[in-house]
């Protein structure tokens, strides 16, 4: 069965303009994100995740490629069309400190989008009306409403910033690492409640992050990002148990786990460091990292292998059995 | 309730800023010598109408002071007590809204430049590089002498030279705001460029801009004090500082009363703003929060 | 195995005009030569500020030892004048800092960084030609070609700053290393770098170590011990096998491991510890973390739980106490 997704970017690429040349932030990233799904993107600093997330919402412009939602190339469109689709599309962010607005009180953050895109008609009463409903959906007490936001630990923040995403009920919602700044047992409360919010609204996840452990526990499909280009995905099953790019073996390897079996593992790390995106020369740009080097690698790359089931993979030698 | 709470919370962070502000002696000082200059300028007249304060009397002229006139008289007879307390008010009126009038175009030019960048940026910015580079006293002396010696163009003169300062301290607290997460968010609600500046930078950067907006207005007392001494400020007869001195300097030597007590007016009111303003800087200044 | 550093009873405090933060509360530990131990525990826990007061670098204003002892081969360092303590610092006890990017001066090369330590606690044994030929020897240890060591901060990338910060730690070979968070700021791959090198160097020059981290998965790789603080106090400790193994735990390290997304399990959801850390200007009476426990009841909310040990594993907790009599 053939699903159309509810947001789909081809050949979408991103670059910057630096002093020694072009940074390729995003380079050549062709996904799809099927509704009622998350799409986890795991990668180092630096490897284009949030980049592209941005460029997706058009937040960043796309220096080249295609973004279609429902169908629809949402580049094209012009600043007025824009607006409305950014009712559809929204993001949180990663840091609760500065991703809110520190002189607005709460009810005034989560009730800003709905005044400056004059829902219910521009109604305030009932505007406020709907921050109320939206305080209690992401769990803020009532008598947060007036607070502001110095007077909240992180977690609630992050909760603010979820509650603002949720006003102009949208489709999509691309989270930039929304629990790596919190502790733990905040980050579980976000989680769950991230979870829970999906399974009742139906959204759609982007969801950027770091941290493999909490890509697996969210996602149902994981896209690997690796200098700019996505190096492998794959149902979040499939990716860790037969991951096919070298890259994505080192980094599940890499992980701490709390397991006493961690003590005598025997780990073998990547030999040095991610090397510059800008101007990258064509061929695999984890090459130079990479154990199984070769001279094919050198070449310019072609197409991600497929391997059925929506596992691709962009390595000449993931074929063969490294 | 809740709107009681949230004036409580409020309060109290007004307060805690208040409560830094006074634990400074010094800053509590210029408060004080603020409120007397304030106090002989809001009722000055009851002390003596402007009129009595402009009006020549040959027949009292170079009195030392006395109990009837606290400053002694000038050469026109005319009392210097009432002639500083009248002049406090032009000074300050000058001064205040040379230095608000600098610190809203500052403002803008400042913030705009820093949300909106590129090309408009460095416009502004080598806009504000050419006014910096005349000295602000020539700059004022030209556009005085261009437009004629009146109280207004001495305020747009002044605060023309002022604007580079403004523009570089609020580019400066705006580029801080402009890159943070909140301001992105808003875009992506579809927040127009006139609401983010208005509503998510301004308020979370003005506090530099206020902080030099106090301490710009005592070297506007100083600087408007220096116009009229020059002669380029508010015209004759009205009572300003500079002027007052400026009249005096013939007769310094065997009246020295003549400019010491108008000068001591532009020392004290140039250093109690001075103090506040300092004191407002330690007290806004979270480094500072012990 | 002798004792190299015993701290007992300390507690901490930040006082302001305004207010009193608790940030230790009388925690207890002990660590052997060659031992590593893990403090492990959330924002706020009090992690930190234990580091600071290992090496007396609290804020002089606000931060006051108010009670405790800090033994150190076996000199309370709690009395030490700031003459000898600067004689202990870099020396005896090293740190590694979080965040390498700040840790490092910016003007100065890391050749000559790494130096400083050397140069101060030389007393004139070591000649020039001695001292550069060990700044190159402890550059080559951490993993950095001896030839870089005329670059400045800004040439590194931030995994290799983090390997110049451990070499000026390492570098007049200290007997006891405190890593603050020291891979927080580095990616997966680079950290699993650092860490195996921290671990290697650790085991091949004998040094004692403190692990300060909140992530159970360093503790599991690096350390020997571990003691899970909550709101400046220990509330766990024991070995690793203690802590990671066995039934027997504190309700708060239960919900810790709990709060965890595993990479190897599947668990639908996740289970959070409700609530959040204590005001540390305003705790609880009774046991801080009665008001997020579940099994809390009427006595945790009164009385200060006591210590409960069995085979070196303590826990501060009441429901504990009948174990230990019987």
């Amino acid at each position: 069965m053939e699903r159309i997704p509810l947001v789909e970017t081809r050949h979408l690429k991103k670059y910057f303009d630096v002093a020694a040349g072009k940074l390729h932030a995003v380079d050549d990233v062709s996904i799809q994100i099927y509704e009622g799904q998350t799409l986890g993107v795991v990668g180092e600093s630096g490897c284009g995740k949030s980049t592209l997330g941005r460029t997706i919402l058009r937040l960043l412009e796309a220096t080249d490629g295609e973004v279609l939602f429902e169908g629809q190339n949402i580049l094209k469109y012009n600043k007025a069309e824009m607006r409305g689709m950014r009712r559809k599309m929204q993001m949180i962010f990663q840091d609760p400190y500065s991703s809110i607005n520190p002189r607005l009180t709460v009810e005034d953050i989560i009730a800003e989008y709905m005044i400056v895109n004059k829902s219910f008609g521009g109604n305030r009463r009932e505007i406020y009306q709907r921050t109320a409903e939206l305080m209690d959906i992401v769990g803020l007490a009532k008598r947060l409403a007036r607070a502001y936001p110095h007077e909240l630990d992180g977690g609630r923040r992050q909760r603010i910033g979820i509650a603002r995403a949720l006003s102009l009920s949208p489709k999509f919602i691309v989270c930039d690492e929304p629990v790596s700044a919190l502790d733990v047992s905040i980050q579980a409360q976000i989680l769950n409640l991230l979870m829970d919010l999906q399974k009742e609204m139906g959204l759609t996840y982007m969801f950027i992050t770091h941290n493999l452990s909490v890509v697996k526990h969210i996602s149902t499909d994981i896209a690997v990002m690796y200098l700019g280009q996505c190096v492998e995905r794959a149902p979040y099953q499939e990716l860790f148990a037969n991951p096919r790019h070298p890259y994505t073996k080192k980094l599940l390897s890499a992980i701490p786990v709390p397991d006493l079996s961690m003590r005598n593992k025997q780990i073998q790390p990547i030999r040095g460091e991610v090397t510059s995106p800008i101007n990258p020369k064509p061929g695999c740009r984890f090459m130079s990292r990479c154990e199984f080097a070769c001279e094919k690698c050198a070449e310019p790359l072609g197409e991600p292998t497929d391997f059925g089931n929506h596992h691709t993979c962009l390595c000449v030698r993931c074929r063969e059995d490294l | 309730m809740t709107d009681k709470k949230e004036k409580t919370k409020k309060n109290s962070q007004i307060k805690e800023i208040a409560r830094r502000f006074f634990k400074s002696k010094l800053a509590t000082l210029g408060v004080i010598l603020f409120a007397i200059v304030l106090f002989f300028a809001i009722f000055a007249n009851l002390f003596g109408s402007y009129e009595e304060s402009i009006t020549q009397n040959i027949m009292e002229k170079f009195q030392t002071p006395s109990a009837e006139h606290w400053f002694g008289t000038d050469n026109y007879g005319r009392d210097l007590f009432l002639r500083c307390i009248h002049g406090a008010r032009i000074s300050l009126i000058i001064s205040f809204s040379a230095s608000i009038l600098s610190a809203v175009l500052g403002t803008i030019a400042g913030m705009t430049a820093a949300y909106y960048g590129g090309k408009y940026e460095s416009l502004m910015m080598r806009l504000m590089d050419v006014f910096s580079a005349v000295p602000t006293i020539l700059l004022a002396i030209c556009f005085v002498a261009a437009l004629g010696a009146s109280s207004t163009n001495l305020v747009i003169a002044m605060a023309l030279a002022r604007t580079p300062s403004f523009t570089r301290i609020a580019r400066g607290a705006a580029l801080t705001v402009v890159g943070q997460e909140h301001i992105e968010a808003a875009r992506c609600g579809g927040t127009s460029d006139l609401r983010i500046i208005l509503r998510h930078i301004f308020p979370n950067a003005m506090a530099p801009v206020i902080i030099t907006f106090t301490g710009n207005i005592s070297s506007m007392i100083l600087q408007n004090a220096s116009m009229s001494f020059l002669g380029l400020g508010v015209p004759a007869p009205a009572p300003e500082w500079g002027a007052i001195i400026s009249g005096a300097k013939g007769f310094m030597r065997n009246f020295p009363h003549m400019v010491w007590f108008p000068g001591l007016c532009i020392i004290i009111a140039a250093l109690s703003i001075s103090l506040i303003g300092d004191g407002l800087r330690d007290a806004l200044d979270p480094r500072l929060k012990s | 195995m002798s004792e190299l550093l015993h701290v007992k009873d300390l507690v901490v405090k930040y006082k302001t005009d305004l207010e009193t933060v608790s940030a230790v509360n009388g925690i207890s530990f002990s660590l052997n030569k060659g031992e590593t131990i893990g403090l492990v525990g959330e924002t706020g826990a009090g992690k930190t500020t234990t580091a600071m007061t290992l090496l007396r670098l609290l804020p002089e204003r606000t931060g006051k030892i108010e009670r405790g002892e800090i033994i150190f081969n076996g000199e309370n360092l709690l009395e030490a004048d700031k003459k000898r303590m600067r004689e202990i610092r870099g020396e005896k006890i090293a740190m590694i800092f979080q965040d390498p990017m700040t840790a490092l001066d910016p003007v100065m090369v890391v050749g000559d960084q790494i130096k400083e330590a050397l140069v101060f606690h030389n007393r004139g044994k070591l000649t020039n030609e001695q001292i550069d030929a060990r700044v190159e020897e402890v550059l080559e240890l951490v993993g950095i070609p001896a030839s870089r060591k005329n670059d400045y901060p800004h040439q590194f990338s931030g995994g290799m700053k983090q390997r110049v910060v451990i070499a000026i730690a390492l570098v007049c070979e200290p007997d006891l290393l405190i890593a603050d968070e020291p891979t927080t700021a580095l990616d997966v791959t680079i950290q699993a770098q650092v860490l195996i090198m921290m671990k290697e160097l650790r085991d091949r020059l004998g040094t004692s170590m403190i692990m300060i981290t909140h992530d159970l998965g360093i503790v599991a790789q690096v350390c020997d011990k571990v003691a899970v603080m909550y709101a400046g106090e220990i509330v766990e400790q024991g070995t690793l096998e203690d802590i990671f193994a066995g039934d027997r735990h504190h309700p708060y390290t239960v919900g810790l491991f709990g709060a965890i997304p595993n990479i190897n399990d599947d668990a639908e959801r996740l289970n959070p510890i409700d609530g959040l850390m204590p005001d540390p200007t305003n705790l609880p009476t009774g046991c801080s973390f009665s008001p997020r426990c579940p099994h809390c009841t009427e006595r945790c909310t009164l009385e200060h739980p006591a210590v409960h040990t069995v085979n070196g594993h303590s826990i501060s907790c009441h429901l504990f106490e009948k174990e230990v009599e019987g």
